[in-house]
């Protein structure tokens, strides 16, 4: 059984545990928790959509040989400082950031590279900075986070190679 | 720890607010973007693999800790504010 297969699986099954808890605190609790799954569900179909296809046309559309030679496989350390930075100036939300790895990942650029990029994005992304964390956090903090963060993408990408041997 | 950006940015600034240091206040931060698991699987599997996805966040497990650290030191290092 691949991998895959399994987390999906399990997840399923502890989707399948968290219904049979809430059935027992009552039918009350059963139905209240699946309409509010169901709309959080339904609410996020075409936001999924909207990605997974734009993704796919993006993949298709990104120049596969300028792709690969900056941020392939063989693009070094230039490959993924470009991802860091590429990851941080990304705007939009999670299905932006993550539709735009996996169609770069598909256009040709390299396991690490897309790795970097999707970390630097989670930890820097300069439009969620603003909108998010420096209105409720101390504007000190919130440079010195980024300041602290900023090996982070390429010490991932060194503990993909060391877990993986990907290079 | 659930939730997107309009919940853990106010409770890391709740925490600052009550003392929290800022090491574990940027590891807190950092933890929930990293590791954070609403995220993942709902966003980032769908898009890049379950594969991807469990790896990218075996490798970032230490990664909050660093930067908690680093933080930390920074803050000491760095005058003109709390630790």
């Amino acid at each position: 059984m691949s991998a895959t297969l399994a987390v999906s699986l399990s997840l399923w099954v502890i989707a399948a545990i968290l219904a049979l808890v809430a059935w027992r605190q009552g039918t009350a609790v059963l139905s209240e928790a699946s309409r509010s799954g169901l709309l959080d569900f339904l609410y996020l179909i075409p936001r999924l959509a909207i990605g997974v296809i734009g993704a796919g046309f993006l993949a298709a559309l990104l120049p596969q040989d300028v792709v690969r030679s900056w941020l392939g496989p063989d693009s070094g350390i230039t490959g993924l400082l470009l991802a860091t930075l590429a990851g941080a100036i990304t705007p939009g939300g999670p299905v932006i950031g993550f539709a735009i790895g996996a169609s770069a990942l598909k256009s040709g650029a390299g396991y690490l590279a897309v790795m970097t990029y999707v970390t630097a994005w989670a930890l820097f992304a300069f439009q969620r900075l603003i909108v998010w964390e420096l209105p409720v956090m101390p504007t000190r903090v919130v440079w010195l986070r980024v300041a602290a963060s900023l090996p982070l993408p390429i010490l991932t990408a060194l503990g993909v190679m060391l877990l993986t041997g990907r290079g | 720890m659930p939730g997107g950006p309009f919940t853990i940015y106010p409770l890391a600034g709740a925490l600052l607010a009550v003392g929290a240091g800022v090491g574990p206040a940027v590891a807190f931060v950092t933890s929930w973007t990293l590791i954070g698991l609403n995220r993942a699987i709902i966003w980032e599997a769908p898009f890049l693999g379950v594969d991807f996805v469990t790896t990218r966040m075996l490798v970032s497990l230490p990664l909050p800790i660093v930067a908690g650290l680093l933080a930390h030191w920074l803050a000491r290092v760095i005058p003109g504010g709390p630790r």
